[in-house]
């Protein structure tokens, strides 16, 4: 019986010591999230052709070629260039306050937010050469003709895209972190808070909302499939044409009125932080079932194997319909007025 | 010796069963989409679905049916009034729910009822195709003739009653299940359960004696406010309006809502 029973108590032992030592990475602490992002600084350094200050991306050849041809793809490339500049300034100026977070402060909620920020930035330094290269071979070759470039520049496109969704998901774990922060909790529930105060939260809910632009602008859409140029014209396509433009000019307007533009909110003696994080709190919620509705959609899907065509498409992805009124519903109504609340709390 | 391997292998059992009970629950289905996909077939295709085959049908018969019953009996044309009403009205509320249901949660509630939903959303487009049937296949033998068309009546009632006692049914149980399930507080607040609630009451009401004249006014107007292609947005609006807030606080305090002011106010669809 004792036999038996040891027999049990070493297997259990040596499955825990496998799980602990091969199953869970080491948790991230502040200094090691700060020194990874600081290796993306380098790499910035070191590719100065093609990141300049301010977050500023020279395209070079792939710009050349897309401005003399006129085409969508010039628009493409100013569309992931200002999501970039806006993420990554929100990087630069608040990655430095994780290294205040101490490690006697921090709690599971904190570690855990940390080991997230740390994989996604590692992710993006992996994304940030994978571009890098696609740049350089751009670069180094002639690619004078737009038709013979077509299928390079919609590589180069997939792979700017991936760069860029990647940076936003820094950016979002990054927001993460900081809302787990002590000071964070203390703000958090100012029914009266000063201009200082104010100003930080509303970067935060900047942050918060990039992924939500970028999920849909970059990763879901246009990264996966040439939307706009290869596919069949049907009432899909406009509908989903549509609610990319909507939401196109959602990030141009309404966002960067609200969270870009100018930097102090009028008399600070209404602030009410509470609410407004209430309001980033209920959006969020509702921002998932965006997301479950993209995922639900599957646009390259639609747009690939049944060329736009919803009727024929529902066969087979009953809840299509659904999931498109729910993406349209979400930009047109949701979307609109959550920034338009919070632009009447601020100003 | 033998007694330590009939122990042994207990203990293993014992763990395999444990095991397997975990397991299976990690890989049962616990997504709400059987639920939002019967409902949406109805919705989207079936009888509560205002392009539909039996929608159209059994609305032209209603008018129909209705004139002819006018110099037979006031009561029956009362009640196919009634019906049509009720029909239009279950109809809009099915679309809304519908919008809302595939981004639910898997909860109790919804184990709890996903059959009991299932069967009665079968049964009601079973009566619906009956009613169809029955109504196409008797057009041409009854009209032009008032007299045969408002006998056909007697035939359908049961059918069209039964699908909507069935539909109502549905409905109320699919509105638990958006209640506990839907994340999103734009959608599911306060507002939205006193909405279906009162929907869920004035619908009892009216079936309550389908031959009292106008009976099912009160659910036809409210479902306008409430259920039109624009009234997600009353829903939503409630999460930002503190007005709204106050005023459904009121009503669910009132100590006798139906005479409350706010409530009378709010089934006229004044919520500010």
């Amino acid at each position: 019986m004792k036999k038996i029973l040891l027999s049990v108590l070493i297997c259990l032992l040596f499955g825990f010591t496998c799980f602990t030592t091969f199953g869970c990475e080491k948790a991230a602490t502040p200094e090691k999230v700060v020194a990874s992002y600081d290796q993306v600084t380098k790499f910035y350094e070191q590719k100065n052709e093609i990141f300049g200050p301010n977050h500023q991306i020279y395209f070079g050849n792939a710009q050349t070629l897309v401005d003399s041809a006129n085409t969508d793809y010039s628009v493409l490339l100013s569309k992931y260039s200002s999501i970039f500049t806006t993420s990554s300034s929100y990087i630069d100026e608040y990655m430095i306050h994780v290294s205040g977070l101490q490690a006697e402060t921090q709690t599971k909620n904190v570690q855990s937010a940390l080991q997230k920020l740390n994989i996604a930035i590692s992710e993006y330094l992996k994304e940030l050469k994978a571009f890098a290269i696609q740049h350089d071979y751009f670069a180094q070759r002639d690619f004078s003709d737009l038709e013979n470039s077509k299928p390079f520049l919609q590589s180069y496109k997939i792979y700017l895209g991936k760069m860029v969704a990647k940076n936003v998901e820094v950016t979002n774990s990054l927001a993460n972190v900081l809302e787990e922060s002590k000071i964070y909790e203390v703000l958090k529930s100012e029914e009266n808070a000063i201009i200082e105060d104010v100003v930080v939260i509303r970067k935060y809910i900047r942050a918060k909302l990039l992924p939500v632009y970028a999920r849909f602008l970059i990763t879901e859409t246009e990264s996966n499939v040439s939307w706009t140029t290869s596919n069949k014209d049907t009432d899909a396509s406009h509908r989903i044409d549509d609610a990319i433009a909507n939401m196109q000019t959602s990030f141009t307007g309404d966002y960067q009125t609200t969270f870009i533009i100018g930097t102090t909110p009028k008399d600070s003696s209404i602030h009410n932080v509470v609410k407004l994080m209430d309001y980033c709190a209920d959006f969020m919620t509702e921002a998932n079932d965006f997301y479950k509705a993209l995922e639900g959609l599957k646009i390259p899907i639609l747009a690939k194997n049944y060329k736009n065509n919803l009727e024929n498409y529902q066969k087979k992805n009953k809840l299509a319909e659904i999931y498109l009124e729910k993406i349209e519903q979400f930009i047109n109504v949701s979307l609109k007025t959550f920034i338009n609340e919070v632009y009447d709390l601020l100003f | 010796m033998k007694r330590k391997w009939i122990i042994g292998i207990l203990v293993i059992v014992a763990v395999g069963a444990i095991l397997a009970v975990v397991f299976i629950n990690m890989f049962t289905n616990k997504s709400t989409d059987a639920m939002a996909k019967n409902l949406d077939q109805a919705v989207s295709e079936g009888y509560l679905c205002e392009t539909s085959d039996e929608y159209g049908v059994l609305n032209e018969y209603f008018e129909e049916v209705s004139s002819a019953l006018a110099a037979q009996s006031d009561e029956e044309q009362k009640v196919t009034l009634n019906c049509q009403k009720l029909y239009v009205s279950l109809t809009k509320e099915a679309k809304i729910l519908n919008s809302q249901l595939a981004f639910s949660e898997y909860t109790n509630v919804y184990k709890n009822s996903n059959k009991k939903i299932e069967n009665l959303l079968k049964s009601a487009q079973k009566h619906a195709n009956d009613a169809k049937a029955y109504i196409q296949s008797t057009k041409n033998l009854t009209n032009p003739s008032q007299y045969w068309t408002a006998g056909t009546w007697y035939e359908c009632k049961d059918m069209i009653t039964k699908m909507i006692a069935d539909t109502n049914n549905a409905l109320r149980s699919i509105a638990e299940v958006y209640k506990a399930g839907v994340n999103s507080k734009l959608f599911n607040n306060k507002l939205s359960s006193l909405i279906f609630e009162t929907e869920q009451n004035l619908a009892d009401d009216v079936l309550k004696d389908l031959k009292v004249a106008g009976a099912a006014d009160g659910i036809y107007n409210f479902t306008q406010i409430y259920f039109s292609s624009t009234s997600l947005e009353i829903i939503m609006s409630y999460q930002y309006d503190s007005t709204v807030k106050d005023k459904v606080d009121e009503i669910l305090n009132a100590e006798n809502r139906a005479e409350s002011p706010a409530y009378l106010a709010f089934l006229e669809g004044n919520l500010s």
